[in-house]
């Protein structure tokens, strides 16, 4: 099967087609893979893999690649926030087949668990949290996914949305607040 | 969530922020103005944003770490020893992670280093799982499934799994030129069937069965990959449909993190509990790709993808390979079924049906339109009674009801190691077994139990081949023939303790039923196609060491029959070297009375414990498979037709009985040809380039000669039924130039390339036969008396052959003179038979064998000289030698090795080693010396259980493995 080209892909994407990123997503997923491939090789004195490092070299990458019109890099870091939370959920999704040993040996939760996971938030309450607020407050869920799936600082995220750094750091903290609360809600109903 | 109330909750959360902690119930008192729901969201957000500190603080990266992190790209390792492995450069990346070519330095061979993604391995728990499940997988030996060498961590916590390192491509690449020809898509999906057949059997499902990890090495020997870690990473659970929407319409082109849902069974996708089924649903994904060259299941997007496979049928294949054969239809289609439950258990059951549906010869391998399909010669054999043919597994099980519902009889692999296990001897009471296995150069025997276990090596400390063992009737000691000290038969205690010699003679040994004696052939028998000339059967009495030869004229392989009456054993007859079990009695008051003679292949008789059946092994089903005739023990007489006993296409012979009668054991073989053409440099004598596959398959290839024109290639086959086959030197146009019962052997060109001259028993005894290549002009031209003219040569003129003429020796016989006699060649200094069978370019010399006439084998290459009437020779080991045109200079097959040797300086050296399990059978050179055509065959032989009911009474088998 011929495959659309990148651009047409992003022009689709930048015109709001969310419905493309599905189909960019392996093209800009093969880029950020390959960095966070190569960052995880290179010594990093124990710090954790940055996000925001991988997106913007993307950015780079993919920007700088021949025949391809980006439409803005805004465009851009909103795609790959968007890309690496579906990423993270898939992911998550695999993890917890494991955990709940669908056609698996029986193990424990603990024994399952992958460490770096266990201290993260449940990823796919996460993602069902923020697609609740997404349909409500969308640039809410924008700052959720720019700050904590692509990294962005609050200032970054500002120039992004153009909006007051205050206003980002009001609605990221109301935002986190209800997420928390909301994920809260779920582990209290069992759900 | 309706927005407007959402909003008003987020502004008065928010302005309740913007107030002290103690001034904020007032607020909302005030605020939410009695909407006691209102406030209790807003009080509930408040409380939360107090334990919020920490939540989402970080970024992703630590599970990007994670996600990403399964070293697609892997570390850069080249250059670093890890472990005892040097690694070398990276050959590229699997599903799993990154793998290289390294060497063990150990063992100094090369292997494949695949490194597991870090992310993948990070915890404790999965550290251990991914140990375990390596070993579960390395102890999966099977030809079919790629071999974990070893499974280790490094010192920075790395984990590898070293792999042999194939030579080949993926299926994925393969497939990527399109569609394949239905006799290699039918191959590649049978040799799959078997290796998943065997990891079914232990409970392991491989759950990522797709063409990127079905690895078709050169030699078109199928290896399934990442087996066991499928399972380890849980990273080919795919996401449920509804949210797997973002998988690339490539998804290989990707990490094994999104998943293939173009190969899952739709209950994977459904993210449901999987079995083996779901292997068998890919390998059907599989089959149909291979024969369509596209997919049956596709779509643009992944959740596409997996509607389709969810909801869609695939288009029939017979629409799109009119080809096909109609049963593969029905069989797709059963593997394809959504419906686990319509689907085949598992992938034995794909194999039986592959096989036994599509009626592939011997081992499945090799369709050739024109090759006789031997399960219709069951047919005959319906008219005994309820014949049911087993659809059940590998083995299908034949036999005649007599009354009422029996226990079913159950067949059960107890070997499967690489490589071949022979010579099975059960031991009285049924718990073990003794058999004989080569490892590390030569056989061993080992001692293994029935019920599993590991086998112990009892032989290890010797360095000749030790064979044939034979289970006393006690239990306690094993006879066995060894070729340590000069060879004879040797006794052990049955855990290979405390070995003496008894003989330093014979083969197969015998118990008598009282211990106390031991019958041996003065001749051994590997295989009843060849045969040294004359064997006696010997009594030793093993406590005085006594010997007293029977009556026979000649016999192998002797069964002493269990009340002591009678030894059975298989002889030669004339004419025709009719394969004939005979019994004789012991008392001396009787001559051997025949028990099967017909012109089949007749061999290694065993009796059953009660001396009322007498077990054994013939082809006159189609492929060698074991049998039984009633006999009476006293007086040898023949009471029943043969009956069969096993139905297998794979080869099965060697049976050995428990002392009960309820379990039989026996020895299977399967083997694959390989047809090679190899670029030579006839001034260097060196070989100058990779060699080209003409022919593979499980035909048993025996011998080849190279047309005169370069073109095409004769080979002897020798399974199902000895047939002569040509094909083109690429490869391509087999056909089949004999197709009946006769059995045609080593064809040779004739130097004009009209006429192909071979030996073949048409006439009811071996004689010289010529064919036209385009299968006409079939004329006889030898007529002798007596003995057998076997493997006959063209003189480069062409009008004389020569040929060797059994224990009178080579023979030349002019074709032109009338009523020419055969001129034999004198025998070699000390009586030994000069086996000849090349002449040399220039006319002047033959070459060939030296052969004592019986014992182990040939006793070297030597040369004929016709202008001197000496013999000069060549080299002390070796067989099948061939001229080069210039020079008097030999290629011969040293042990499978070819080697090269200059008459005129005497150096010997090695052209050509065999690539590792296999060895070279046969070498033949081009007219123009610039490419060599070699045979190799690898063996791979299993021994097999069989429970018997106490009256054999059966109507389906169950199967077992």
């Amino acid at each position: 099967m011929k495959r659309p080209s990148v651009t047409q892909f992003l022009q689709r994407w930048s015109t709001g087609d969310r419905e493309a990123a599905e189909q960019a997503l392996p093209l800009v997923y093969d880029e950020l893979r390959r960095i966070a491939a190569r960052e995880l090789r290179r010594e990093r004195g124990g710090q954790t893999l940055q996000a925001t490092a991988i997106v913007h070299e993307a950015y780079m990458r993919l920007a700088g690649q021949a025949g391809l019109e980006w439409p803005s890099r805004a465009h851009f870091l909103a795609f790959a926030a968007y890309l690496i939370r579906q990423v993270l959920v898939d992911h998550a999704r695999n993890r917890d087949r494991l955990k709940r040993g669908k056609g698996y040996e029986k193990v424990t939760l603990r024994e399952a668990a992958d460490l770096a996971w266990e201290k993260s938030p449940d990823v796919i309450a996460l993602d069902e949290a923020l697609s609740r607020l997404e349909k409500v407050d969308p640039r809410k869920a924008s700052i959720v996914e720019l700050k904590f799936f692509a990294g962005l600082t609050l200032e970054e995220i500002a120039e992004q949305l153009g909006i007051s750094e205050v206003t980002v750091s009001r609605e990221w903290r109301r935002a986190r607040t209800w997420l928390y609360s909301a994920l809260q809600t779920n582990v209290a109903n069992g759900a | 969530m309706d927005p407007e109330r959402w909003h008003e909750v987020d502004r008065l959360f928010e302005e309740a922020l913007d107030r002290p902690p103690a001034e904020r119930p007032a607020f909302l008192d005030a605020a939410c103005a009695g909407d006691t729901a209102l406030r209790r969201q807003v009080e509930r957000l408040l409380a939360a944003d107090e334990e919020v500190d920490g939540f989402l603080t970080g970024t992703s990266g630590q599970l990007l770490e994670t996600a990403f992190g399964d070293g697609k790209e892997g570390p850069t390792l080249s250059g670093r020893t890890i472990s005892h492995f040097r690694i070398g450069e990276p050959l590229g990346s699997g599903g799993m992670g990154v793998v290289y070519e390294a060497e063990d330095t150990r063992l100094g061979r090369r292997v494949a280093l695949k490194f597991l993604a870090p992310g993948l391995v990070r915890d404790p728990g999965a550290k251990a799982r991914f140990l375990l499940e390596a070993r579960a997988a390395s102890a999966l030996d099977h030809i079919n499934l790629c071999t974990v060498l070893e499974a280790g961590e490094s010192e920075d916590g790395l984990f590898f799994l070293a792999m042999p390192r194939y030579e080949g491509e993926s299926l994925e690449r393969r497939l990527a030129r399109g569609p394949l020809p239905v006799e290699e898509a039918l191959e590649i999906a049978v040799q799959t069937a078997r290796g998943l057949a065997k990891a079914h059997a232990h409970g392991i499902v491989h759950r990522d069965v797709k063409p990127g990890n079905l690895f078709v090495t050169r030699d078109g020997v199928v290896k399934i990959l990442d087996f066991g870690i499928a399972k380890l990473t849980g990273e080919v659970e795919p996401t449920a449909p509804d949210t797997s929407s973002y998988m690339s319409p490539e998804p290989t082109r990707r990490g094994a993190l999104l998943g293939t849902p173009s190969y899952m069974a739709p209950e994977q996708t459904r993210g449901e509990p999987v079995d083996a089924r779901v292997d068998v649903w890919s390998l059907g994904v599989v089959l149909y790709e291979m024969l369509a060259g596209r997919r049956p299941f596709s779509g643009d997007t992944g959740a596409a993808v997996v509607h389709a496979v969810l909801h869609r049928t695939p288009e029939p294949l017979t629409h799109l390979r009119p080809d096909m054969p109609a049963e593969l239809g029905r069989i797709l289609s059963r593997m394809l079924a959504k419906d686990p439950g319509q689907r085949y258990a598992d992938a034995a059951e794909v194999l039986a049906d592959l096989r036994s549906a599509l009626g592939l010869p011997a081992t499945g391998s090799s369709l050739s339109p024109s090759a006789p399909r031997w399960p219709r010669r069951w047919l005959g054999w319906a008219a005994l009674g309820t014949v049911v043919l087993a659809a059940g597994a590998v083995l299908g099980f034949l036999a005649w009801r007599r009354d009422g519902t029996p226990p079913a009889p159950q067949i059960v692999r107890l070997t499967d190691l690489e490589g071949s296990e022979t010579s099975p001897s059960l031991s009285p009471d049924g718990t073990f077994f003794v058999y004989s296995k080569k490892i590390d150069g030569n056989y061993d025997l080992f001692l293994q139990r029935v019920m599993g276990g590991r086998p112990i090596n009892l032989t290890a400390d010797s360095p000749a081949n030790d064979t044939q063992p034979a289970f006393s009737p006690d239990g306690q000691q094993i006879a066995f023939r060894s070729a340590r000290e000069g060879g004879g038969i040797f006794l052990m205690g049955a855990t290979g303790e405390s070995v003496k010699r008894l003989t330093d003679f014979g083969f197969n040994p015998a118990w008598s039923p009282d211990g106390r004696e031991i019958a041996v052939g003065t001749g051994g028998v590997a295989d009843p196609r060849s045969r040294s000339p004359s064997s006696q059967i010997v009594r030793i009495d093993i406590a005085t060491g006594a010997r007293r030869p029977l009556a026979v004229q000649d016999g192998v392989q002797p069964a002493w029959s269990p009340n002591g009456l009678r030894i059975a054993y298989w002889g030669l007859a004339q004419p025709g070297s009719r394969r004939v079990i005979w019994t004789v009695p012991l008392d001396g008051g009787g001559s051997p009375v025949p028990v099967v003679d017909d012109t089949f292949y007749n061999w290694s008789p065993a009796w059953s414990p009660d001396g009322r059946f007498l077990y054994f092994a013939s082809d006159r089903g189609g492929s060698m498979n074991l049998w039984r005739v009633a006999v009476d023990e006293r007086s040898g007489r023949v009471l029943s037709i043969p009956q069969p006993i096993t139905a297998s296409t794979e080869w099965s012979a060697l049976p050995s009985l428990s002392r009960d009668g309820q379990r039989l054991i026996y020895a299977t073989k399967n083997s694959r040809s390989f047809v090679e053409l190899v670029p030579f440099n006839p001034e260097t004598a060196q070989v100058a380039g990779p060699p080209t596959l003409a022919y593979q398959g499980a035909r048993a290839i025996t011998s080849c000669d190279v047309s005169p024109d370069g073109a095409w290639l004769a080979l002897w086959a020798a399974s199902p039924t000895e047939d002569l086959l040509l094909v083109k030197s690429d490869g391509g146009d087999l056909r089949q130039l004999t197709n009946d019962p006769a059995r045609d052997r080593t064809p040779y060109w004739s130097p004009d390339g009209s006429r192909i001259l071979f030996a073949s028993n048409r006439s009811g005894k071996y004689e010289a036969w010529t064919i036209r290549p385009d299968g006409s002009g079939l004329t006889q031209i030898t007529h002798l008396p007596d003995q057998s003219v076997l493997h006959p040569f063209w003189a480069p003129d062409g009008k004389r052959i020569g040929f060797y003429y059994s224990s009178h020796g080579t023979a030349l016989l002019d074709l032109l003179g009338p009523q020419s006699r055969p001129r034999v060649l004198p025998p070699v200094e000390g009586g030994q038979i000069f086996d000849g069978s090349a002449w040399s370019k220039d006319g002047g010399s033959l070459a060939g064998e030296m052969s004592a006439g019986q014992g182990e084998g040939t006793q070297g290459v030597i040369l004929w000289s016709l202008a001197d009437n000496t013999y000069r020779r060549v080299s002390p080991i070796g067989s099948n030698p061939v001229f080069l045109r210039r020079g008097p200079r030999l290629l011969f097959n040293e042990v499978g090795t070819i080697r090269l040797a200059d008459v005129t300086s005497g150096e010997v050296r090695t052209v050509l080693s065999p690539p590792p399990h296999s060895l070279f059978d046969w070498v033949g050179v081009r007219p123009d010396d610039r490419a060599l055509c070699t045979v190799r065959n690898t063996n791979e032989g299993d021994i097999w259980s069989l429970s018997l009911a106490a009256s054999t009474t059966l109507t389906s088998a169950k199967v077992v493995d």
